[in-house]
């Protein structure tokens, strides 16, 4: 059943145009650095400076550009339409006849869209290392603690920040997983996960609610630079792994008493 | 059937209540007393002399809550602004540094090499001290400052050789004497057994002033009850109930780094400058720092104990600060002068052009002012 929905997920021409979309970033970015003299200096970390100078940091600042928006939107876009998409073709019911409890599908769901989420980072990652190898070249990292990295560990720490991403999208998925089971229209549910990011996002950034920040699922999604320093600093990694966890055990639980519950008529 | 749809909602409750109470326990277990022998002050204090650690790696949070009002100035505080030399900008820039909460690693190797890390966000600032070899590298700016120390004596090479007093110096049990005595003049010294943010078991040695004339309520030091190693400073003021000032390990191994940290050399397409300094400077703390202690000695203490006041005489004090727009703005008008207020600290300028300082209420700085003190 879980091939089935796989093959299904990656047989829409809507998955690909998202994955497009999500290339397109460090593309744009890519050219956009490479025709124009260099980034204005002082804006921002200062990695982004460092594009111009080395193409393996497009691939970073290709992630931290899509984290606050793009990624959101592209997850919201699969995991709304989960359960209300098949509710709304009237889908629902006939998946409910195979012989799988309610849990199942759920289950089958939910690792679509934790499959969709791996592979919207790795698309947009090495859309990144590609274009950056073509269009700037690589030379040794500098991590943010002025030490100078090979190549190697380069790679490996985009693959880590890489990871990281993904990992932070899984909390969101969860979410969207659950809001998808509530409703039968799919473009309301992918409407209000985006807001939901947005709008955790926004709380995260006003200093007046504080006391809530620990518990927003946003809270760490752009804490990969701790990534980029020497040694790595993990508590972020861990930190945000743990949160995420958190947010996929509550929505998911939340999830099955709804769905478990739920009357399915269409 | 009725209880049918609700049994479904359990996993539901379950991972919310999990959650929650794992919050909550995680909270109880922090302040949970630990199992230590009892350890006298003078014991304490001599862990901390004794104390010699082959190398630590840690993580550092300080805070300090002045109580200032946000400087306007504070927050564009950028590497432009610094540079312009004025007295405002840098007496915002120091405050800015030194107040609110800073977060920093701190690696050493126990003999002469050690690196500190301040993290700033996406941005870092690195300390690398190397035999000798001083290295400071900014993220932010992409600059590196290298400077080859001059030869001192054991004692001077580095903060933490300084921590470990040399041959010729006192035995540890001298040391804790010495400054016990010195301490229970003025103090009620106790010691307690806790647990630290580190989550290392330490005692606290505390101590509480025995004289109301002064702002200090508590200082609160503590000791790593495995390695003597002291992991935190905690003073808190009085009517205050955050501390006003701390700083602490949040994490703390005791354990050699990895001696890879401490080669440091600046990366490629860096701004690089090369410093030299003069014999005599290594007293005063880095750069930056420079000014703020430098008229000490010029100074008079009144008192001996918490209720010491510094008093610079007119001629001590550049005109330029007095005149500064950013202490116009913090001060308060007093009689015969304007009074900078913090929790922990006062500061009082006469208008007759005198500064004096303490960790008194004001009310003993104008006492101490109208004495007469520092006068012509």
């Amino acid at each position: 059943m879980l091939a089935s929905e796989l093959r299904l997920l990656f047989r829409r021409r809507r998955t690909w145009a998202l994955f497009a979309a999500l290339a397109a970033v460090p593309v744009l970015i890519g050219v956009a650095v490479r025709v124009s003299t260099g980034p204005p200096r002082g804006r921002g970390p200062a990695f982004l400076d460092q594009v111009a100078g080395n193409g393996l940091f497009l691939a970073v600042v290709g992630l931290l550009v899509s984290v606050p928006l793009f990624l959101p939107l592209t997850v919201a876009v699969v995991a709304g339409d989960s359960i209300a998409g098949e509710a709304s073709q009237g889908t629902l019911r006939y998946l409910l006849t195979a012989p799988v409890p309610r849990a199942g599908l759920l289950l089958v769901k939910y690792a679509v869209i934790v499959v969709f989420c791996a592979a919207a980072v790795l698309v947009l990652a090495a859309a990144g290392v590609l274009v950056g190898l073509v269009l700037f070249g690589v030379q040794p990292a500098v991590l943010l603690s002025g030490d100078t990295v090979g190549l190697g560990e380069s790679y490996a720490r985009i693959a880590l920040i890489t990871a990281y991403v993904g990992v932070s999208l899984l909390g969101l998925g969860a979410i969207g997983l659950f809001l998808s089971t509530l409703s039968d229209v799919p473009v309301g549910v992918m409407a209000a996960i985006a807001v939901l990011a947005v709008a955790a996002q926004i709380a995260g950034s006003l200093p007046q609610l504080e006391w809530l920040h620990p518990w927003l699922f946003t809270e760490h999604w752009t804490g990969f630079v701790d990534l980029l320093r020497q040694p790595v600093l993990w508590d972020s990694f861990v930190d945000n792994a743990l949160l995420q966890a958190g947010y996929v055990a509550v929505s998911g639980a939340l999830a099955y008493g709804r769905f478990a519950t739920k009357d399915v008529l269409s | 059937m009725d209880r049918g749809p609700w049994k479904k909602w359990t996993p539901a409750v379950a991972a919310a209540a999990t959650i929650a109470a794992l919050a909550a326990g995680g909270s109880i277990t922090a302040s949970a007393r630990t199992d230590l022998p009892d350890r006298t002050p003078q014991d304490v204090l001599e862990m901390v002399a004794a104390h010699e650690l082959e190398g630590f790696s840690g993580r550092l949070e300080s805070s300090v809550e002045l109580g200032l009002p946000q400087l306007p100035g504070a927050d564009v505080r950028d590497g432009e602004d610094e540079d312009d030399g004025s007295v405002d900008g840098r007496i915002a820039g120091l405050l800015s540094e030194l107040t609110g909460t800073h977060e920093a690693r701190l690696f050493a190797d126990g003999h002469d090499r050690f690196r500190l890390q301040l993290l700033e966000g996406a941005d870092q600032k690195d300390l690398v001290l190397n035999e000798g070899e001083l290295w400071s590298y900014d993220s932010a700016e992409n600059e590196a400052v290298h400077l080859t120390l001059p030869r001192h004596g054991a004692g001077e090479e580095s903060p933490l050789a300084r921590q470990h007093p040399g041959v010729a110096m006192p035995t540890p049990e001298q040391i804790a004497e010495r400054l016990l005595e010195k301490a229970e003049a003025h103090s009620v010294v106790s010691v307690e057994e806790g647990t630290s943010d580190s989550g290392r078991d330490v005692y606290t040695l505390r101590l509480e002033p025995r004289t109301d004339q002064t702002l200090v309520d508590t200082v609160a030091v503590d000791v790593d009850a495995a390695t003597g190693m002291p992991l935190g400073v905690e003073v808190r003021a009085v009517g205050q109930d955050e501390p006003a000032v701390s700083v602490a390990f949040t994490e703390f191994t005791p354990e050699v780094p990895d001696a890879g940290l401490f080669d440091f050399s600046p990366p490629a397409g860096a701004t690089v400058e090369d410093v030299s300094l003069p014999d005599g400077m290594m007293r005063h703390g880095g750069p930056g720092h420079c000014g703020s202690g430098a008229h000490h000695h010029r100074g008079e203490v009144v008192g001996d104990g918490w209720d010491a006041v510094v008093v610079m005489p007119a001629d001590a004090v550049p005109q330029d600060v007095a005149d500064s727009a950013v202490l116009d703005e913090l001060a308060v008008d007093v009689e015969d002068g304007r009074l900078l207020s913090t929790p922990l600290l006062n500061v009082l300028l006469t208008d007759d052009g005198r500064v004096l300082a303490g960790a008194v209420p004001q009310q003993r700085l104008l006492d101490v002012a109208a004495s007469g003190t520092g006068e012509e």
